[in-house]
């Protein structure tokens, strides 16, 4: 790095990435399996779960997606979207072996340890799933640390359902509970799932089996990322059953560009997303400005 | 005392041939396309000296409209060659920024990109603004647009300046100069015979003093904003009326926020293929439809009335708050040159007489 008056490094510019391994999840999700390039970089990374990074093809730009992995697996970090905008689009033409930009970790993690002896209950949607389930993979690693797990994850289709290879794994164990669901009219012939939008199912499913397995609602935390409508309608679902706004965590995926506070973009009302998010619990989110 | 002596009238402008000379880059009020712009000069004949504000603010100097952020290139055998730029920048000096301006640029725009409160320091405007020498020059006639006094400024204001120039209203003007911290004194050094010393420096300080309190007194946009921050705060107030009905008539150009001396926002852009290129950091604009646009097409704010309003916040919450310095120096760049005539002073005073006529009937 060049060596000035300031003497830091110059803050957006990215580290090199290779891709081990892209995992095809649907149609247009796709999950890149990364390491650092240089072996000082790779010795020297670390993230929190939660986290997210700037992921840039060369050429097109960058995007921000969530780290999709769980800090604890020491030999590659994930990242996963899907295909929807220029660099996304761009980025998921790459292969095994293609090298990337990636700046980062930046951002907030979640609070494991609030969550100890909780019963947790996730809600995800569509391509905000990777948020909760890099969170669900950390939480597994020492999985008598929390009380029940209850993953409630849906997409406007069956096709449209990512990380399927990993779902049938965490339904096996027993120890959790794994409710997929598509959007009505998504469902096709031989569906085994449920058939409704996120905050209908976490509605008929939740209660239940907080009711048999769970340690009061006192107890409970509720996790969920998803497209602006679904949160919206998970926060008044979990609100009926009984959740404080206080237990319910949301990530906020926002638009932004430089991911460190300066490029203005990720405000919400008074609140920039990228320095005191991306998690925040949803009182944190009501008491801000309408802006998002 | 920061009182250094003073400049005879005639002479200030002789600054930037003297500093020409020593190969300084000097920055200077310049006539481009008939409008008055800060611009970079080599003689004092191309200086603009009856000017009030220029058009522009002298922003661009410390933070490029763009700037290459690194080039790449792939390599033969597979990834990238990534190659930052040299961050040498030359000495520069701003003559005759006002005082909104240098507030503006060296200590709001400086705390976004220092990041003394959030972390995450941005050295290539803090290496730019260290070879930056600020020589203010007071005002003596503030326009109808100009509010800097009721932002908490005034036109001797001294925030963000290494050396300020005021000019007496005395029978026989002279440019008082004071120099406000070593990079300052260190320029009226350089000065050398231009800055004389034959006047008490009591005498001038007080003159000094005189010449910017009568300048103040000329101010005719001055407004109560006490409240406004309060209104501000309270979500609740987040859809009032106003927000729609002063800025339906915005048409999105951005010139508010171009022309603002605080206004940090930018977009990082890839210029090439992915054989090879530049990544830029490019001005951009809270005021532009795809600003906030996801690639899902959710839009946070789909009217460019919100666009205003978040301007609008920002200049009076989101810059206090976030990075606890004003997000308005009341230059009134946006007041004057709005091709719509959309007023911030406007939205200031009338969030701040809701807020409180609000607490009346409380």
């Amino acid at each position: 790095m060049t060596q000035t008056a300031t003497g830091t490094a110059n803050l957006y510019v990215p580290k090199l990435a290779r891709i081990r391994k892209v995992v095809r999840e649907t149609h247009d999700v796709v999950t890149f399996q990364l390491e650092l390039v240089d072996e000082g970089d790779r010795k020297a990374f670390s993230y929190k779960v939660g986290q997210f990074g700037e992921f840039s093809q060369f050429g097109v730009g960058e995007s921000t997606f969530n780290i999709s992995s769980s800090p604890t697996w020491k030999d590659h970090f994930e990242c996963c979207f899907r295909a929807v905008g220029l660099v996304t689009k761009a980025l998921a033409r790459l292969k095994e072996g293609d090298v990337i930009g990636f700046r980062g970790p930046y951002g907030n993690s979640y609070d494991l340890k609030a969550m100890e002896g909780k019963d947790l209950v996730f809600a995800a949607g569509g391509i905000g799933f990777p948020p909760i389930r890099c969170l669900i993979w950390n939480l597994l690693e020492e999985r008598d640390r929390y009380g029940a797990i209850i993953v409630v994850h849906g997409a406007r289709t069956a096709g449209d359902l990512i990380y399927q290879r990993e779902m049938q794994g965490w339904a096996d164990r027993g120890d959790m509970h794994v409710i997929k669901t598509v959007d009505p009219g998504g469902e096709p012939d031989g569906w085994d799932g449920e058939v409704g939008f996120v905050p209908t199912v976490l509605e008929e499913h939740v209660p239940w089996i907080l009711e048999r397995e769970g340690r009061g609602l006192a107890n409970a935390m509720a996790f969920t990322c998803g497209p602006p409508i679904m949160t919206k309608f998970v926060i008044d679902a979990l609100t009926r059953m009984g959740f404080g706004l206080g237990q319910i965590v949301l990530t906020l995926e926002n638009k932004m560009k430089c991911a460190v506070g300066k490029c203005g973009r990720c405000n919400i009302g008074g609140t920039y997303v990228c320095l005191e998010g991306p998690i925040f619990t949803a009182d944190q989110v009501a008491a801000m400005h309408d802006d998002a | 005392m920061s009182v250094r002596g003073y400049i005879r009238p005639e002479s200030v402008w002789e600054i930037v041939d003297r500093l020409a000379g020593q190969g300084v880059r000097v920055v200077a009020p310049t006539r481009v396309e008939g409008t008055c712009m800060f611009g970079e000069v080599t003689s004092s004949k191309e200086v603009v000296t009856d000017y009030l504000l220029p058009q522009n603010t002298f922003k661009e100097f410390v933070f490029p409209k763009e700037e290459k952020v690194l080039t790449y290139i792939r390599r033969p055998e597979g990834g990238y060659a990534v190659t930052e730029p040299p961050r040498a920048y030359p000495e520069t000096v701003v003559l005759g920024s006002r005082p909104c301006d240098a507030a503006g640029i060296a200590v709001s725009l400086k705390s976004v990109f220092s990041g003394e409160k959030w972390g995450h320091e941005d050295p290539t405007f803090l290496d730019r603004l260290a070879a930056t020498t600020i020589v203010t020059i007071s005002c003596d006639k503030p326009d109808l647009s100009c509010f800097c006094t009721t932002m908490g400024l005034g036109p001797d204001d001294r925030s963000g300046s290494d050396v300020l120039l005021t000019r007496t209203e005395t029978e026989d003007p002279v440019f008082v100069v004071e120099a406000l911290n070593d990079k300052g004194v260190a320029f009226v050094e350089r000065l050398g015979p231009l800055v004389r010393t034959d006047h008490e420096s009591r005498y001038l300080y007080l003159m000094r003093r005189e010449a910017g309190d009568a300048a103040r007194e000329r101010f005719v946009r001055v407004f109560d904003i006490e409240r406004v921050k309060e209104f501000l705060d309270d979500p609740s107030n987040f859809d009032d009326e106003l927000y729609a009905r002063l800025g339906t008539k915005c048409i999105s150009c951005g010139v508010c926020t171009f022309e603002c001396p605080t206004c940090h926002c930018f977009d990082l852009k890839d210029v090439g293929t992915a054989e090879s290129g530049e990544r830029l950091k490019v001005w951009d604009s809270c005021q532009f439809p795809d600003f906030t646009l996801h690639a899902t097409g959710h839009q946070p704010r789909p009217h460019q009335w919100e666009r205003y309003r978040n301007r609008f916040l920002c200049k009076f919450k989101i810059y206090e708050d976030t990075f606890e310095t004003l997000g308005c120096t009341g230059c009134g760049r946006c007041v004057r040159d709005c091709p719509v005539h959309v007023d911030i002073t406007t939205y200031a005073m009338q969030a701040g007489a809701k807020q409180r006529r609000l607490l009346e009937i409380v």
